[in-house]
């Protein structure tokens, strides 16, 4: 039982929040500080977990493996750096904190599930808390952005339990992780199953062809929110996605790797082409996201122990990069929730260092050698290689090229001489903001420059034995 | 068999239109209207009152606790200590929720 602590310590921290919320309304930041503490104590207590040899808790349900600890992190700095980019903003609601660690919650239980149905709380946990989030400002731009990702939301859940119940049809069991040894699998009935829940965890990934609400809903929701969507969400949807399809049809990559390969090929692609034309900096990140869940499915078609590793370890520069760049926002909206492009003008004269921040960030995104973002995009391609799949490298060069145009366009604004914009030259530094900036440009050029602590403990989680075929 | 078979029905189609038959009628006005749970459904202004879906809602939520705390409480000689701190546990949850409704003031109609 000691295994889930981490998770037993953020869901009380989560209670203990929202009964402080009720209990003392006029005590200014409480319930951030007592997520935070939670998320930290949560986080040094999986670190100490890392020793663990993999096993199957709670009737089999759960997987304690060094995967699931990696995701634990991970996920935990997404949200430890989301609530410091809300910190002190009280139009926010006091509800945000509990609702985050809700959220976080969520996203660790998908780290450990071995079984359909906690993949289906984990998710729903999830997507809750985010659905009221995205509202939390009480705009009307908020309220779209709640009402399209929770209608969308219910939608792909629906589809993803449809799939669950084919799947447990054909092998008449929910932990997925035995399905490998089930042999006398009604194939029909087994592949439409995985089919529909691959559309339900690509609603959530934002996969090409279900990627229609991302721009709308990271739009209208709160940048705190929207960082949250962009780093955990996607985290947690990936590595269930991985860990389903490494743990529970090892043996079949032959149906679903092609097809897996093509939607990261359209994912890369059409994700960073559509973020080329954007004006709004949220709309163009979540462009921009879609693009890099497509880097992401490359690591998952390649079926290796290589792209494992290469997914595993995508993940933390992607949202180092995105803590960087989410951070700079919030900064400069200062007390709205917009910027565009132009807000952006005569930043680098004007306010140097949040420039350079911002800088990191885009050129990590980008894939810039010297950042985080190059390593994990040459993994990726030395993963795609080795599984001598030559399209899927095609792809993430093409896709990377023109991610490159994206994210030049507004570096391109921050050296425009004419004017300095209003929100820049009025925008405030925050303690809780500058924090979250220096961990981000530390840790993006960190492992851009000296990888291999990162890549050592990344081949240690996703280490799929099974997958070399000894 | 077969009167048996006659009468009973005639008895399903007297009671399926004898009313529609012999009562009187008065069509229009609010029939024509939707029920929708004692709300008007076309809001004259752009919004409508939540109250009564507040109030609905939080009966729902609080109702269907107590309807999981019965068969915890009746088995409680099959489940043990586990299943005793388990169900506490739950229901500190609850409290916890009951707790912010009632302090925001979701108990209140106004």
């Amino acid at each position: 039982m000691g295994y889930l602590i981490p998770e037993v310590l953020l869901a009380g921290g989560a209670l203990l929040a929202l009964l402080a919320v009720a209990m003392l309304p006029n005590a200014k930041n409480l319930g951030s500080w007592i997520v935070l503490l939670a998320m930290l104590a949560a986080g040094v207590d999986a670190a100490s977990m890392w020793g663990v040899t993999a096993k199957l808790i709670m009737s089999d349900t759960m997987a304690i493996d060094k995967y699931s600890i990696l995701v634990t992190e991970f996920v935990l700095l997404a949200g430890a750096s989301s609530l410091l980019l809300a910190w002190n903003a009280d139009r926010f609601g006091a509800e945000l904190p509990p609702l985050m660690a809700i959220s976080v919650l969520g996203m660790m239980t998908l780290g450990t599930a071995a079984n359909l149905m906690v993949v289906f709380v984990g998710i729903e946990l999830l997507s809750l808390p985010l659905y009221i989030l995205a509202a939390s400002t009480r705009t009307r731009a908020g309220g779209e952005a709640a009402l399209k990702y929770l209608l969308l939301g219910a939608f792909s859940s629906g589809i993803l339990l449809f799939g669950m119940a084919l799947l447990y049809g054909a092998t008449s069991s929910l932990t997925f992780v035995v399905y490998p040894a089930i042999t006398a699998a009604n194939t029909w009935l087994l592949w439409s199953g995985l089919g529909l829940v691959l559309v339900g965890i690509a609603f959530k990934l934002a996969i090409v062809p279900f990627h229609m609400w991302v721009p709308d809903v990271y739009e209208g929701s709160p940048t705190p929110v929207t960082h949250l969507m962009a780093f955990g969400t996607k985290v947690g949807a990936a590595i269930i996605l991985l860990r389903l399809l490494a743990f529970g049809f090892y043996g079949q990559d032959g149906s679903w790797g092609t097809l897996i390969g093509y939607l990261a090929v359209l994912t890369m692609i059409v994700g960073n082409l559509l973020a080329v034309p954007q004006l709004n900096l949220k709309r163009l990140l979540g462009y921009s996201g879609i693009g890099h869940a497509g880097f992401l499915l490359v690591g998952i078609a390649t079926h290796s122990v290589d792209g494992a590793n290469a997914m595993m370890f995508y993940l933390l520069p992607y949202g180092l990069a995105a803590m960087a760049v989410f951070g700079v926002l919030r900064l400069i909206e200062g007390q709205g929730d917009e910027v565009t492009l132009s807000d952006l003008r005569g930043m680098a004269y004007r306010r140097p260092w949040l420039a350079a921040v911002l800088i990191v960030g885009m050129l990590s995104f980008a894939g810039i050698p010297l950042t985080g973002g190059f390593v994990g995009k040459f993994f990726l391609l030395q993963a795609a290689l080795f599984a001598s799949q030559p399209g899927l490298a095609v792809g993430i060069v093409v896709g990377t090229l023109v991610g490159l145009f994206a994210y030049l366009r507004p570096l391109q604004m921050l050296f425009q001489r004419t004017e300095v914009s209003a929100k820049v030259q009025h925008l405030r530094w925050s303690v809780a903001g500058a924090v979250v900036l220096g961990v981000a440009v530390v840790g993006t050029i960190g492992i851009g420059v000296y990888p291999a602590p990162l890549v050592h403990i990344v081949s240690q989680s996703a280490n799929f034995y099974w997958l070399t075929g000894g | 068999m077969l009167i048996y078979l006659i009468v009973s029905l005639l008895v399903v189609l007297q009671m399926s239109f004898a009313s529609d038959i012999m009562g009187p009628k008065a069509p229009g006005g609010l029939k024509k209207v939707t029920y929708e749970s004692g709300i008007v459904p076309e809001a004259p202004v752009g919004y409508f009152s939540v109250r009564f879906y507040r109030v609905a809602m939080l009966f729902m939520i609080f109702d269907v606790v107590i309807m999981a705390l019965y068969p915890w409480a009746t088995s409680l000689h099959v489940l043990k200590a586990h299943g005793f701190y388990n169900g506490l546990a739950f229901f500190a949850i609850v409290v916890v929720a009951f707790l912010y409704v009632w302090r925001k003031g979701g108990f209140q109609w106004h």
